[in-house]
């Protein structure tokens, strides 16, 4: 048992479920828990009842995943204690969302809300002009990996061979690989490609084409597109900074270090929490920055939205063969989703799914020494 | 600027995109000039099939409302301060006719139809000019 493994998952889940309850506020009052309503419900105290389940499930979710947390870590199993417990607190966070929207579901349902109300499906024909995202995180990125590298060639002749590659949970070397370019540089490298990957897709975010919900005027469309757009690119660009720097600690905690237990636990510690913070920070900053755009102004009314519930499952997965789009903006949280309901949105999901899975099973081949 | 687009109503989703853009040109809320979605942009943000919008745009086009350019994509291409399109006014008439007939066919008075077509063309003016001022 160690502190790492005992802080670890409480801390991340804490924070993912922060996340997860802020993100509500960033949608329009008309999609609760990502559920269609009428403005005129937009406030019904079952929506509001329902917001409110949601948010004490996320505490009863993180109440047993940290009781779970501590019940491992006493067992002979304890690295499990960082993972299994974050694996459990997202599946019980969807399955929290599931529950709660059913009862705006089933309410809307049962009483007709849609019934009588003029819908539209609206689009915005001249677009915000696209803006390139900030050049200033990924270019810190690349000096501070510059720089890391810079003093691992410098050591690399005094650095001993075979070198230490991986940690166990009491934070001693259990692993070792004959010095070569990628056993010390390896983790750099990894850093590089995550940082060059979140740069690119920053790229593909300022672009981001938001769907336009119909109950927003054309001001509030244009400020709801701006200000996602400014999410995804601020935020995707400061975690490149921020995973860059962890990356360079947690090496140079290996070169300059190689003796002291805690140092590299503390790095990872550290970029994950600083990652969480950036998500945070950024999400807290939108919410700011949207507050105009979901206020309803009875003065200008507008049509609502076309209940299109049908096409979201669990109001998380879109499948629309209607649908031109491959790419729509996610209906609860934040980002895109593929479009399920076309052959090329299945492909890239399991397709991802498959680079994922890909990259788990080599992590864990690789920590148990293959 | 909002296109709204009624799933259910009898006009077809391509007249309706037409319809709101010429109405926009109108009232001054699209200016000569100004830059439109791409056809596949506007397909996708709707979540309609590109067809349906090209119909509307090859409209537009074929009008001179708007013109396209493999560098600047669809833009705006007149105004009502520009001249009259030449050859535009005896389909236009008769397009007119019908509709005026019909109101006439209801029984509605000479005098409220004038009192509506002038009505309508000085909320155009008004918007106009609001536009222009701010």
């Amino acid at each position: 048992m160690t502190p790492f493994v005992l802080v670890f998952a409480p801390v991340f889940t804490a924070l993912f479920g922060l996340l997860f309850s802020s993100v509500v506020a960033l949608r329009p009052p008309t999609l609760p828990l990502s559920v269609r309503v009428p403005q005129s419900h937009s406030a019904d105290p079952v929506v509001l009842t329902a917001i409110r389940r949601f948010r004490w499930g996320l505490v009863v979710a993180w109440a047993v995943t940290a009781a779970l947390t501590a019940v491992l870590a006493f067992t002979d199993v304890a690295p499990l204690a960082a993972v299994v417990p974050v694996l459990l607190y997202t599946a019980l966070a969807i399955l929290d969302l599931v529950l709660s929207r059913r009862l705006i579901i089933r309410a809307k349902r049962e009483g007709n809300w849609f019934e009588g109300v003029p819908v539209r499906v609206s689009a915005q024909l001249t677009t915000p002009a696209y803006r390139h995202p900030p050049i200033i995180w990924p270019a810190l990125a690349a000096i501070v990996l510059a720089s890391a590298t810079a003093v691992d060639v410098a050591l690399y002749p005094s650095l001993p061979d075979p070198i230490a590659v991986h940690f166990d949970a009491a934070g001693d070397p259990d692993r070792f690989a004959a010095k070569s370019v990628w056993s010390v540089f390896g983790i750099l490298m990894i850093g590089a490609a995550v940082v060059v990957l979140l740069s690119v897709i920053s790229v593909f975010a300022a672009r981001y084409a938001a769907r336009t919900q119909s109950d927003d005027t054309a001001q509030q469309a244009s400020l709801r597109t701006q200000v996602q757009r400014t999410l995804l690119t601020s935020m995707l660009s400061e975690l490149a900074f921020v995973i860059a720097l962890g990356i360079s600690a947690i090496d140079l905690a290996q070169r300059l270090l190689p003796g002291a237990r805690w140092t590299v636990a503390a790095c990872a510690i550290g970029l994950v929490v600083l990652v969480m913070v950036v998500v945070i920070g950024n999400v807290a900053r939108a919410r700011v920055h949207l507050r105009p755009a979901n206020v309803r102004d009875p003065e200008h009314s507008r049509p609502d939205a076309v209940d299109d519930d049908h096409h979201w499952k669990g109001g998380l997965l879109y499948v629309n063969r209607d649908d031109p789009a491959l790419v729509v903006p996610r209906r609860f949280g934040l980002g895109w989703t593929f479009n399920l309901g076309r052959p090329g949105g299945i492909v890239i999901t399991i397709a991802l799914l498959l680079v994922i899975a890909g990259l788990v099973t080599s992590v864990i081949l690789l920590a148990h020494g293959r | 600027m909002l296109i709204d687009i009624d799933p259910d109503s009898e006009s077809p989703l391509y007249q309706q995109l037409h319809d709101q853009v010429v109405e926009a040109i109108a009232d001054g809320t699209l200016q000569p000039g100004e830059a439109l979605a791409s056809v596949r942009q506007l397909a996708v943000q709707f979540g309609i099939n590109s067809a349906t919008v090209g119909k509307g745009y090859e409209l537009l086009r074929h009008e001179g409302l708007v013109r396209t350019s493999r560098r600047s994509g669809s833009v705006i291409a007149r105004g009502p301060a520009d001249e009259q399109t030449p050859g535009f006014e005896p389909g236009w008439t008769a397009r007119l006719r019908t509709l005026l007939a019909e109101a006439v066919a209801h029984g509605m008075a000479d005098g409220a139809i004038r009192a509506t077509t002038d009505s309508l063309l000085t909320e155009f003016a008004a918007r106009r000019a609001e536009r222009t001022s701010s």
